[in-house]
């Protein structure tokens, strides 16, 4: 595909495949194009040309929240929690919420909804413990560090039971006792079969947890494989390591 | 009370009543929602006249003095229901138009750009709703059926918008504490984010525009079935910052914040110059009005951001410290969850 603004190719003639159930990181330099894939693939972004295929079908011109709807979430580059509702609260904005969520489901009354809303608090206590943010629950999002937002961020995209997760950047401001956490939260995701996309600087997380990799650079793919064999490959550390 | 004074009071009190619905209303789409309607003060007014000529009846009566379409006179409550379908209807075409592609200060220029073509249609087109002289005579609902004096008739129209206002409460108050509130509150934080976990942005935007733009039809509805007359003069875009500064002085996103927002702005800024001795010049006193709104509005944005009574966090207490706050009239907001 290829997707250009005002002239510059931010992505130019890219093409990969991503393995359902795999851990892909998307690596290379600032610029290569990697965050507008990101944007190109859960719809927030339309490409000049090209197509998506996501489990066989053509997504492109599909909107973000019907994408969602079928599994592919995304997070952003930048921290995007609902910074007036509380860290509770995001996470339950992530989850489906069927009964509650429609006007007629929310004009019946708390009866109609409260047991799903229950169940979904129980799996938001489980995620926040397990990211140790239990004690800031009842916090409000926008009063969090940076780093926790990323985390609420990621605890948010997780409630949406997604099948498909594009993670941008997920480790960006992390403290390195977290970054465990969230390395062990996608592992997780890895084993209840979440295909899982992500951007990442961190070649050492990248090796460990990354089933495959995928380099970009200039807008193009240059690389498809695994870290060590990549780390071979003349093209790949020419553009990415330097000399 | 000398009866003069209850006529006063009375009169007060359906004004008040007809603010808290337009204030709850219009807190809906801002404070909740986050979609900055500066048009809003149109379906008021649009279900003051629906109201007006569905009670009026044809145009050839009290000697066809004022024309206007659709002359009917439906027994009440229908005009007021019709008033919140056309409400509810004229909402949807506008925000269809106005929510889909824009962003929100784009979206907020094409409400407040329909409010000012709204008014000059009003006024120009002179068949449609009797132009600049407005609609008058308009018969008081149900005044022939129940046979009270005109001040027993005034405390019991306070009832009815007591009634009115009471189940616009609850609606709104259903829709905000349930997860759909939550999600309103989600799309008005991050619009992107919201969509990225498969909120449908502009439906839940449209939504709040036709329930609000339904709720504010029925708020003019109830005037102008209280005061009997209705011009352009009524409802000028202006008239939607003052119910905009009730929501921001009370307390954006908390109804009993707009509550308090609306008993301070459209009531007591509204009745205040009526006690201050004219000085400055014939019209001086009246005109300050606006300025004290802008600059209430300024003051507040500026220290108080979130109004007199802010938005309510709501606490599930999964670190197992809540505790139960009894923080003023806004308790029994708080979404309980049984532990």
């Amino acid at each position: 595909m290829s997707r250009a603004f005002a002239g510059i190719h931010a992505i130019n003639d890219a093409s990969f495949r991503v393995e359902a159930g795999a851990v892909t990181a998307l690596i290379g330099p600032n610029g290569a194009g990697k965050s507008t894939m990101c944007s190109v693939i859960s719809g927030f972004l339309r490409p000049d040309r090209g197509s998506v295929l996501y489990d066989g079908e053509e997504i492109v011109g599909c909107s973000p929240h019907r994408l969602a709807a079928r599994g592919l979430l995304r997070t952003f580059q930048t921290s995007s929690e609902f910074p007036r509702l509380t860290v509770t609260e995001n996470l339950l904005a992530g989850a489906r919420a069927d009964r509650g969520t429609t006007l007629i489901g929310a004009l019946l009354g708390r009866r109609y909804w409260i047991a799903e809303e229950r169940a979904n608090l129980e799996r938001a206590r489980v995620l926040l413990m397990s990211f140790e943010l239990l004690n800031v629950a009842d916090q409000m999002a926008g009063m969090l560090s940076g780093g926790q937002k990323r985390l609420v961020e990621l605890m948010r995209a997780i409630m949406a039971r997604p099948r498909f997760l594009v993670l941008d950047e997920p480790l960006a401001g992390i403290h390195p006792a977290t970054v465990e956490s969230v390395i062990a939260a996608i592992q997780r995701l890895r084993s209840d079969g979440v295909t899982v996309l992500m951007i990442e600087h961190n070649l050492g997380v990248v090796e460990r947890i990354c089933d495959r990799v995928i380099v970009m650079a200039n807008g193009s793919v240059i690389a498809n494989g695994r870290m060590h064999e990549l780390r071979q490959n003349p093209e790949v550390i020419d553009a990415y390591f330097g000399n | 009370m000398s009866s003069a004074l209850q006529f006063y009071m009375s009169t007060l009190l359906v004004y008040l009543g007809v603010s808290l619905i337009a204030c709850w209303a219009l807190n809906l789409q801002i404070g909740v929602t986050g979609v900055l309607n500066l048009g809003f003060i149109v379906f008021q007014a649009l279900g003051a006249y629906t109201a007006a000529v569905l009670t009026l009846g044809p145009d050839t009566s009290n000697g066809g003095f004022q024309h206007y379409v659709f002359g009917a006179e439906l027994p009440f409550p229908v005009p007021l229901l019709a008033a919140a379908g056309v409400g509810a209807l004229a909402s949807a075409g506008l925000g269809s138009i106005g929510l889909r592609r824009l962003r929100s200060d784009y979206q907020a220029m094409v409400f407040l750009v329909a409010a000012i073509i709204a008014t000059d249609v009003a006024t120009n087109v002179t068949g449609l709703v009797n132009g600049a002289a407005g609609l008058s005579l308009v018969p008081q609902p149900l005044s022939a059926n129940v046979g009270l004096s005109p001040l027993d008739y005034q405390w019991f129209y306070v009832g009815l918008m007591a009634i009115l206002c009471a189940v616009a409460f609850l609606l709104i108050r259903r829709l905000t504490l349930s997860p759909l509130g939550r999600s309103l509150r989600a799309v008005r934080d991050h619009e992107d984010a919201a969509e990225a976990l498969g909120y449908n942005v502009y439906r839940l935007r449209l939504m709040v525009v036709v329930i609000g733009g339904a709720l504010a039809a029925v708020s003019g509805a109830a005037l102008v079935e209280f005061i009997g007359s209705w011009g352009p003069g009524s409802w000028f875009y202006q008239e939607t910052f003052v119910y905009l500064a009730a929501v921001i002085i009370g307390g954006s996103g908390n109804n009993i914040g707009v509550a308090l927002g609306a008993l301070i702005v459209p009531v007591a800024l509204n009745e205040l110059p009526r006690f201050i001795p004219d000085f400055g010049g014939p019209g001086f006193v009246d005109a300050m009005r606006w300025v004290v709104i802008g600059v209430a509005i300024l003051v507040f944005l500026y220290f108080r951001p979130q109004g007199i009574i802010p938005e309510k966090r709501n606490r599930f207490g999964l670190a197992g410290t809540v505790r139960h706050r009894w923080s003023g009239l806004a308790t029994r907001a708080r979404v309980r969850l049984g532990r």
